[in-house]
């Protein structure tokens, strides 16, 4: 199998290039990810980050003929040769297929990703109904892969402004939450221009997410609670 | 002032697009349902108490919409401070022309 892989060492390229690489014996039910360790086998400097292999930690996020995806979740037999890998689009990399996550990390942890809880602390447990849970389903599943955040045209644009679906979801997750008692303050955190209303419902995100998940929508949820409250 | 350039322009975005779907579809098939157009029924119509005040607030409403559309564009892709000053100004000054003249143009005729 024929890859183009886009290599890149600050300490040694002066500018980027694409690298072609061949793969033998390959198997029908081998994984991007694990071909990529047999190419590594290869040439020991290719770099990328991987974890747990199976689709949980969002580690080996990357942009996988064009498009972002998870590397050991894909299956080779899906892909067209040559098999173009680049790292996400729209942050720093660092090298090869590994980007710098800090300013995703920073827009994901501005939306305070944790519940807030004025009322003292119960002698058992906070509950909920079961309905109330339900809320939590599509919006809790997130890994943090970036591959949403970094395959939207607003947070390529205004990565330091806008928060991108990823961040964006989370906040979503939190408002959701039956516990949480933070909903003003959480809201308008999201107003301005930015943070929220740059997203233009391009829908990149939800086309791209490994996990299924649909940041536009909870994007949407945000904007009718915020409607809802200014009337 | 935030409300204004966040949920602010969000709504109104909708709320523009909306009033002039509904004011086209009158809009044309008013002249649809008319057996013959000539520039007495046009005018006529125009100046009609309703449809003028309609129109104005068409008017009105797609300067709204396109001062909100490029406002985005801008927002997005233009972010020096002074290019991003003088280009909305730019079609600022255009919109508000464009509105001056077609309010204009609809005073000249219902005074006719």
């Amino acid at each position: 199998m024929r890859f183009s892989i886009y290599r890149y060492d600050p300490e040694k390229d002066s500018k980027p290039y694409m690298q072609e690489l061949e793969l033998e014996n390959t198997s029908d039910d081998m994984m991007l990810l694990g071909a990529l360790l047999e190419l590594k086998k290869q040439d020991e400097s290719l770099s990328f980050r991987r974890s747990c292999q199976e689709g949980v930690c969002g580690s080996d996020s990357m942009n996988i003929n064009g498009r972002n995806g998870l590397a050991c979740i894909t299956p080779l037999s899906e892909l067209k040769e040559p098999i173009t890998l680049r790292p996400l689009p729209g942050l720093p990399v660092v090298r090869d297929l590994i980007v710098d996550m800090t300013q995703f990390y920073q827009q994901y942890r501005s939306v305070k990703p944790y519940l807030i809880v004025h009322d003292p602390e119960p002698e058992v447990e906070r509950k909920q109904t079961p309905e109330q849970r339900d809320k939590l389903d599509g919006l809790y599943e997130c890994i943090l892969c970036g591959c949403c955040s970094t395959s939207c045209p607003s947070f390529w644009w205004n990565p330091d402004k806008f928060l991108g679906p990823a961040a964006l979801l989370q906040a979503w997750r939190f408002l959701a939450d039956s516990r949480d008692q933070a909903e003003e303050e959480r809201l308008k955190n999201l107003e301005g221009p930015y943070r929220l209303f740059r997203c233009h419902t391009i829908m990149s995100c939800v086309d791209v997410c490994p996990k299924g998940l649909n940041p536009t929508s909870a994007i949407g949820n945000i904007k009718n609670l915020m409607i809802k409250r200014s009337i | 002032m935030r409300q204004i350039s966040g949920l602010g322009s969000w709504i109104w975005q909708r709320i523009s697009a909306l009033y002039l779907a509904l004011f086209l579809m009158y809009f044309i098939s008013s002249f649809i349902l008319l057996d013959r157009i000539d520039y007495n029924r046009w005018l006529e119509w125009n100046t009609h108490p309703v449809n003028s005040i309609l129109l104005f607030i068409g008017f009105i409403m797609i300067m709204l919409h396109a001062w909100l559309g490029i406002k985005d564009v801008i927002m997005d892709y233009v972010h020096p401070v002074v290019a991003r000053a003088v280009v909305l100004m730019f079609f600022a000054l255009i919109l508000i022309v464009c509105l001056v003249w077609a309010s204009q143009t609809l005073m000249m005729a219902m005074l006719k």
